[in-house]
């Protein structure tokens, strides 16, 4: 479905190259979802804005079925990190949802059943006229993710979906995420820093070391699904495969964002 | 615009971060340089040819000949020193106005209130509107020229000198009393640091409006100045002449636009836009 | 302090002063400073009737023929010179020559090029009145937020849906506010080039009726550029809340 053969970032500014990404390889199975972490300026949202065509890698290759990504490949939804910054606050919820639709659905009945399909399934459906501005964070990345999900994308991208909001409404959009998964099963290719989120959430977990960025490892997470909140993460492979992907981003003394 | 607090909004004319943030390179310098000079051989050579007719605009070298004759004359420099003196004791006493005005009415909420109804009435009214009555009671003299200028730009710096007050950190304020230093002591370290800025940005905006004044009563009403010897020049049909002092006054304003920039700018040094741009 | 008692005040303290003046002006006798009642009647008997079609009128023409030049050009300058920084680049010293030229100085240019009719005068509007609304399209258009561009790639959303739909309505605050200083410029050079070259309008009329010592008219006239002025603001303001409803949140 999607595979980056030896993806490489380097910027240069004033004379100076900067290294960040050295040499990152991986691929993602069609209806998997696959977390990335690692840490902090490690160029995880770079490798995640060249799979969505937002921006070119200095060398490497990326492949969506097969075809090389120039630019944003058709049928992919993507979710940023800042829901207040990618929604367009003079716009309803339904019309922000639709707006992709306007330009690529003729029927506008489909238009219409496809954003409401989205709305009801992140359990927005009454709140279709209301302004993104009216909402909570919480509530304005559920548009988000309805946005992505009205376009019925093979591949949804996520860059730090969950990073701006509280801890009780991250855990809501986790599982909000789940089941939209179920529901839609496309490829989901997810950013995070949060370790517990990427094991939680994932099939298997990239892990990128520091920069300039190779991939530390990859950590396949065998925990049963469904997974809920409370048995998931109370269980003693959840422990244990936290620990495996913390030690490999190498943050030993650092404390981890498990008490999020 | 109300006068109420309004942290969300900012003061009128404040110079965008986009623009001042930019540093210019050598390219971007040339550009710009080879932007005045194609400008300039165009009009050059459109008018060489013919397609815009001499009478209305004479070569622009011949233009910019005359304007630098004419800083070599005594009529010149006499021009200058009135449109500047209107100018400036214009501004001047708008601002030993308007300051203190706009502290004292944005300090406290009785006098905001009081005076909010009659400064939304008084502000949008077209200064110009004021030159009969100017004229009427003065004539042609300095007064009326002094007087158009200080109410046009006594608008700017009363509004500018408002929103500072009312946005001094009310934290810092707390600050103050819970050290007690006494009101001089909060005035002089806290209010008028926080105030400065929005003070600079009033006087940048009136600098530019007192000038225009200065040269709209020289040609309405016919002060002396450099606004009076352009429209005698045009009278006369010395374009050239009418030509070189519009550049005259277009450098001029432009020279007083980017030294009331760089006032600005110092009087914002503290400021989080400003730090960042230093870096 | 109550909402209520700012309230009473703000409503007394303007009546009072209008109060004040009209008792001082019909005490003191003045020449200069006519009775209020003398200027108001003179209000109703000139501007209500024959100068509302002679001046007035032509007046509020020209202002409007030229706002709507100003703003579709400025908006349309503004975007094409924001998304081509280059030539942004190089025309930047003659924008702010042109921006600092006062206005009013180009009067006589005007009146060489076009004589005193209407031309001249929405020509010398334009040319004053303009970069307020240029130089903040720019500036808007470049401030806008890359996330929002960066989704309307993601889904792939036309060229010219992202102007109209996503820059243009991005930039609309800065618009505006550009757009609110031409609209004072815009009287203001309406009223003194009408002062300067021209043979009605009620800046011509207004200083008429100083030259001819006619003062209660002439008051009457401030009067009633005071009054287009404050209407214009009102209107305009209006008008901004409604374009930028959802500010109010943010």
């Amino acid at each position: 479905m999607l595979e980056v053969r030896s993806f490489a970032k380097r910027y240069e500014s004033r004379g100076t190259v900067t290294e960040a990404v050295r040499d990152v390889s991986f691929s993602v199975e069609q209806g998997e979802l696959l977390c990335v972490v690692g840490p902090s300026g490690c160029g995880k949202s770079t490798l995640l804005r060249s799979v969505a065509g937002l921006d070119r890698p200095t060398s490497g290759e990326i492949l969506v079925n097969g075809t090389p990504v120039t630019e944003p490949p058709e049928n992919m939804g993507v979710v940023f990190q800042d829901y207040s910054r990618s929604l367009l606050p003079w716009m309803t919820v339904s019309r922000n949802v639709r707006l992709p639709l306007d330009y690529k659905v003729a029927d506008a009945g489909e238009r219409q059943a496809a954003t409401l399909r989205a709305l009801e399934a992140v359990g927005l459906a009454g709140f279709a006229d209301h302004y993104p501005w009216q909402l909570s964070g919480g509530m304005q990345q559920r548009v988000a993710i309805a946005r992505a999900l009205a376009v019925n994308p093979t591949l949804l991208l996520m860059d730090e979906p969950f990073a701006s909001v509280d801890a009780q409404t991250r855990a809501e959009l986790e599982d909000l995420l789940l089941q939209v998964w179920q529901e839609f099963g496309m490829t989901i290719v997810l950013v995070t820093h949060d370790i517990d989120e990427s094991v939680y959430l994932g099939d298997r977990v990239l892990v990128l070391s520091r920069p300039p960025s190779t991939v530390a490892t990859v950590v396949p997470v065998r925990l049963p699904r469904p997974r809920n909140q409370l048995d998931t993460k109370h269980d003693s492979l959840f422990a244990d495969l936290r620990t495996e992907v913390l030690s490999a981003i190498g943050a030993h003394g650092q404390s981890a964002p498990a008490a999020h | 615009m109300t006068l109420t607090t309004n942290t969300a909004r900012r003061p009128e004319g404040t110079p965008p971060a986009s623009r001042s943030r930019r540093r210019l390179g050598d390219s971007q310098v040339l550009l710009r340089c080879s932007g005045i000079a194609g400008v300039l051989v165009a009009l050059e050579l459109l008018i060489r040819i013919d397609v815009i007719p001499r009478a209305w605009f004479p070569p622009v070298s011949e233009i910019w000949w005359r304007f630098l004759q004419g800083l070599g004359t005594s009529s010149f420099w006499g021009d200058l020193g009135n449109t500047l003196l209107g100018w400036s004791v214009g501004l001047g006493l708008a601002t030993v106005l308007a300051v203190p005005a706009g502290m004292l009415i944005g300090s406290h909420p009785i006098p905001a209130s009081a005076f909010r109804a009659i400064i939304e009435f008084l502000r949008p009214i077209p200064s110009v509107a004021l030159i009969p009555l100017a004229v009427l009671l003065w004539g042609i003299d300095l007064q009326t020229k002094l007087f158009l200028v200080t109410f046009a730009s006594f608008w700017p710096i009363l509004f500018q000198a408002l929103y500072g007050v009312q946005s001094v950190d009310p934290e810092q304020m707390q600050v103050t009393r819970v050290y007690r230093l006494g009101r001089w002591a909060a005035f002089r370290h806290v209010v008028m640091p926080s105030t400065a800025p929005y003070i600079a940005t009033g006087l940048r905006i009136s600098s530019s409006i007192a000038l225009a004044l200065s040269i709209t009563a020289e040609i309405v009403v016919g002060a002396p100045g450099i606004g009076r010897s352009i429209m005698l020049a045009q009278a006369s049909s010395a374009t050239t002449d009418m030509y070189a002092l519009i550049l005259a006054t277009g450098l001029l304003g432009w020279g007083l636009n980017s030294l009331f920039l760089r006032i600005e700018k110092a009087a914002l040094h503290w400021h989080p836009s400003y730090r960042q741009e230093k870096r | 302090m109550t909402r209520r008692t700012l309230l009473a005040i703000e409503i007394v303290c303007p009546a009072l002063a209008v109060l004040a003046i009209a008792i001082f002006t019909s005490r003191a006798d003045s020449y200069y400073f006519p009775p209020l009642s003398g200027v108001v009647q003179s209000f109703a008997d000139i501007w209500l009737s024959e100068r509302l079609v002679s001046d007035l009128l032509p007046s509020m023409q020209r202002m409007a023929i030229a706002y709507a030049i100003c703003v579709v050009a400025g908006v349309g300058a503004g975007m094409v010179l924001a998304r081509t920084p280059r030539l942004m680049t190089a025309c930047e010293p003659i924008l702010e020559f042109l921006r600092a030229l006062p206005g009013p100085a180009l009067i006589p240019f005007g009146i060489l090029l076009f004589g005193i009719g209407d031309t001249m005068k929405i020509f010398i509007i334009v040319l004053g009145a303009i970069w307020p609304i240029l130089m903040n399209t720019v500036d808007g258009v470049r401030g806008v937020d890359p996330a929002l561009l960066h989704m309307a790639r993601v889904y792939r959303l036309p060229r010219r849906v992202v102007f109209s739909k996503i820059i243009l309505r991005s930039a609309s605050p800065r618009i505006l506010a550009g757009m609110r200083t031409a609209l004072s410029l815009t009287i203001i050079l309406m009223v003194v080039s009408e002062m300067v070259g021209s043979t009605n309008g009620v800046g011509f009329s207004v200083l008429q009726a100083q030259r001819t010592f006619a003062v209660s008219e002439m008051w009457s006239g401030i009067l009633l550029l005071g009054l287009i002025g404050f209407l214009a603001n009102l209107a305009f303001l209006a008008f901004e809340k409604r374009a930028l409803f959802w500010m109010r949140q943010r």
